[in-house]
């Protein structure tokens, strides 16, 4: 019983932090989600309005498109992620020159904020000064304009996303790799099996946890990207980079649209927790059916 | 099922020397044991049969053929680790199937495979089972099976019973024992454990600080150590020593005089426990410094020529300690070693002669 009291007394504190940051605003915007909120509206007081703002949701073309943007954008830069990141994690098992340099170079776009990953990225990009554009004309005769063309837009936006997160892909693989213990893939190198084998039976079965949590993580991440796309393309041209984060803030803050804006945040949530449900049970139905 | 022959292998991490060319042909169906202290380089050994390190110099041969830089894949060997080294995500019988598997064996003829080196082992219970929901006795011989299942040309097994209890590691013991020789494969045995190595070899390899010291029959090794530190790691107890003084054959510590030894100058006298017959008139004269009872026997430490030596006696044997003692041990089982390079000093020719006092 004492036991129990002193327990509940330490953990007070976090509990007390975690329903202040976390608790009370997921259940403040779950009941503006049910309001018309907008302050600058001829009546600026919140009205009910019952589950409109989500009814509104499902015919929101604008909204759906950033959804199938959002959903594209983080499959591409997830599976990239996860196989660049999974063969330089298996290069930096290895031995090679400059190993310890290189793998801190590769660390570095992993330390800069978002946001000055953008501006370094843009600043590369503009035409007629980033050299991007320029070895691009240069070297593939290939016209690179980030405002008028949508696929290079998208693909500008993919491509920096990978370069400022495979490093820690790589870098949760590399740890799930070194703790891996050694004998079972000897054993299987002598039981004949050859290196394709090996990793298909042997590594990739026992790094299964590292990497169902390395992409959970990257997923959520992918899902809500906003500052380096706000950075780099602005969500354009036109809506044609505007991810679910950047199409929220649009809607929350120079439209003001708060009700609206808290059915879209709580949709994404669910969305998210669906997706990486799916994965889990998808990842590990494998393994039930082949015992 | 082949030979195997090693020549002049040496293996080297840096400047460290873990093998010192290493010779040593291994005929075909032998159960052959490494054994020695931890470092002493036997794993590596093994290692490098199995192709997991590779030599530094040297040429490793299967019967005449030349293996050296095979790729394990294609040597053909079949290895047992010290935690078994099964692969936690698949059942039983996907273990033992592995080998089967990768190399591209037709299914049902596979499936057969797996149940018929199961029934070797007695595990055809639990195939469906996972490593982790098995005893460790049992964990083990599904390593076992594994090993079993493609009809390798050499087994090899690396201190395979010392993550197992003890009582379970004397029976695992003989079976392992009676696998071998029922199958008449080739073996070879790492261990550090004396006693596993007397009862399982056909020969014994001991090694120490990466060099062999002495090759040969559990007997051999045990009557007649090549040196010093095979005489006192065989044996439990281990073997007694006396450090002392020759001239004119006859050998002198405090408290000892033992004629009939070879050489001259200082040796090492060694004498086993077992050995030991009490006498009033003995040639060693001791005090009891402690007495313990095993049971079987009364082993006595005493205090003999300004060291200490294990006798083994009658289990009434119960002297006071501090009190005197004396023993004789027959000229045959006394062995003289030279104190300096620790190797043996043997008799220029039989000498049978009875020590007396």
């Amino acid at each position: 019983m004492r036991s129990s009291t002193t327990g509940w007394l330490l953990l007070a504190p976090t509990i007390a932090v975690l329903v202040l940051t976390g608790v009370l605003p997921f259940l403040y915007v779950l009941a503006i989600s049910f309001f018309d909120w907008n302050l600058f509206a001829v009546n600026p007081e919140p009205r009910w309005a019952a589950a409109n703002n989500f009814r509104r949701l499902v015919h929101d073309a604008e909204f759906l498109k950033s959804i199938w943007l959002t959903l594209l954008f983080t499959l591409w830069v997830v599976a990239s992620q996860v196989i660049l990141g999974f063969a330089l994690a298996r290069l930096m098992m290895r031995d090679f020159p400059f190993k310890k340099v290189f793998r801190a170079v590769h660390t570095l776009p992993l330390m800069i904020a978002p946001i000055a990953v953008g501006a370094t990225w843009r600043l590369m990009t503009v035409p007629g000064l980033g050299p991007i554009p320029y070895y691009l004309k240069d070297w593939f005769g290939i016209d690179y304009r980030l405002s008028m063309f949508p696929d290079q837009a998208f693909a500008s936006v993919v491509v920096m996303d990978i370069w400022h997160w495979t490093p820690f892909v790589t870098l949760t693989i590399l740890a799930g790799l070194s703790n891996l213990p050694q004998e079972p893939v000897e054993q299987a190198r002598i039981d004949g099996a050859q290196e394709w084998q090996i990793f298909r039976d042997i590594v990739l079965p026992a790094m299964k946890p590292v990497l169902l949590t390395t992409i959970f993580i990257r997923i959520m991440d992918a899902l809500r990207v906003v500052d380096e796309v706000w950075m780099l393309t602005q969500g354009g041209p036109g809506a044609e980079t505007r991810f679910i984060g950047l199409h929220i803030w649009k809607i929350v803050f120079p439209k003001t649209d708060y009700g609206y804006g808290s059915a879209m945040s709580l949709l994404t949530l669910y969305m998210t927790i669906v997706i990486c449900w799916l994965l889990y049970a998808a990842m590990t139905a494998r393994k039930d059916r082949a015992s | 099922m082949s030979s195997v022959t090693l020549q002049s292998v040496r293996k080297t991490w840096g400047s460290f020397e873990a093998l010192k060319s290493l010779d040593l042909h291994i005929p075909d169906g032998e159960f052959l044991v490494l054994l020695g202290p931890s470092g002493c380089g036997k794993s590596t050994t093994m290692r490098i049969i199995a192709g997991l390190e590779e030599v530094s110099s040297g040429t490793l041969l299967f019967d005449k053929e030349d293996v050296t830089r095979v790729h394990p894949r294609r040597r053909n060997v079949a290895m047992v680790f010290q935690n078994y080294a099964l692969y936690p995500h698949m059942t039983v019988a996907e273990n033992i199937g592995y080998p089967l598997k990768v190399t591209g064996v037709d299914k049902a003829k596979a499936r057969e495979q797996v149940l018929d080196a199961a029934r070797k082992v007695d595990l055809t219970d639990y195939l469906q089972r996972l490593p982790k929901d098995l005893s460790g006795g049992q964990r083990q011989r599904v390593a076992l099976a594994r090993a079993l299942v493609r009809d390798p040309r050499v087994f090899l097994l690396d201190e395979p019973l010392s993550n197992l209890d003890a009582k379970l590691r004397v029976a695992m013991r003989a079976e392992i024992k009676h696998l071998q020789r029922s199958i008449g494969v080739t073996m070879i045995y790492v261990t550090h454990d004396q006693i596993e190595a007397m009862t399982l070899a056909d020969r014994i390899v001991l090694m120490n600080k990466g060099q062999i010291q002495q090759v040969g029959t559990p007997d051999e090794i045990y009557d007649d150590p090549a040196n010093l530190f095979v005489a006192g790691f065989i044996g439990s107890p281990p073997m007694n020593f006396i450090t002392g003084e020759v001239a004119d054959g006859v050998f002198r510590a405090p408290g000892v005089i033992v004629p009939g030894a070879p050489g001259r100058g200082p040796a090492t006298l060694g004498f086993r426990a077992e050995d030991v017959t009490l006498s009033p008139s003995g040639a060693f004269q001791g005090t009891v410094f402690e007495v313990e009872p095993t049971g079987e026997a009364t082993y006595l430490v005493v205090e003999v020529g300004g060291a200490r030596a294990m006798l083994r006696t009658d289990k009434k044997h119960r002297p006071a300690l501090g009190s005197p003692v004396a023993f004789d041990v027959p000229a045959s089982q006394c062995l003289f070693f030279n104190p300096s390079d620790g190797l043996r000093i043997r008799r220029p020719a039989p000498h049978l002669q009875q020590v007396i006092a």
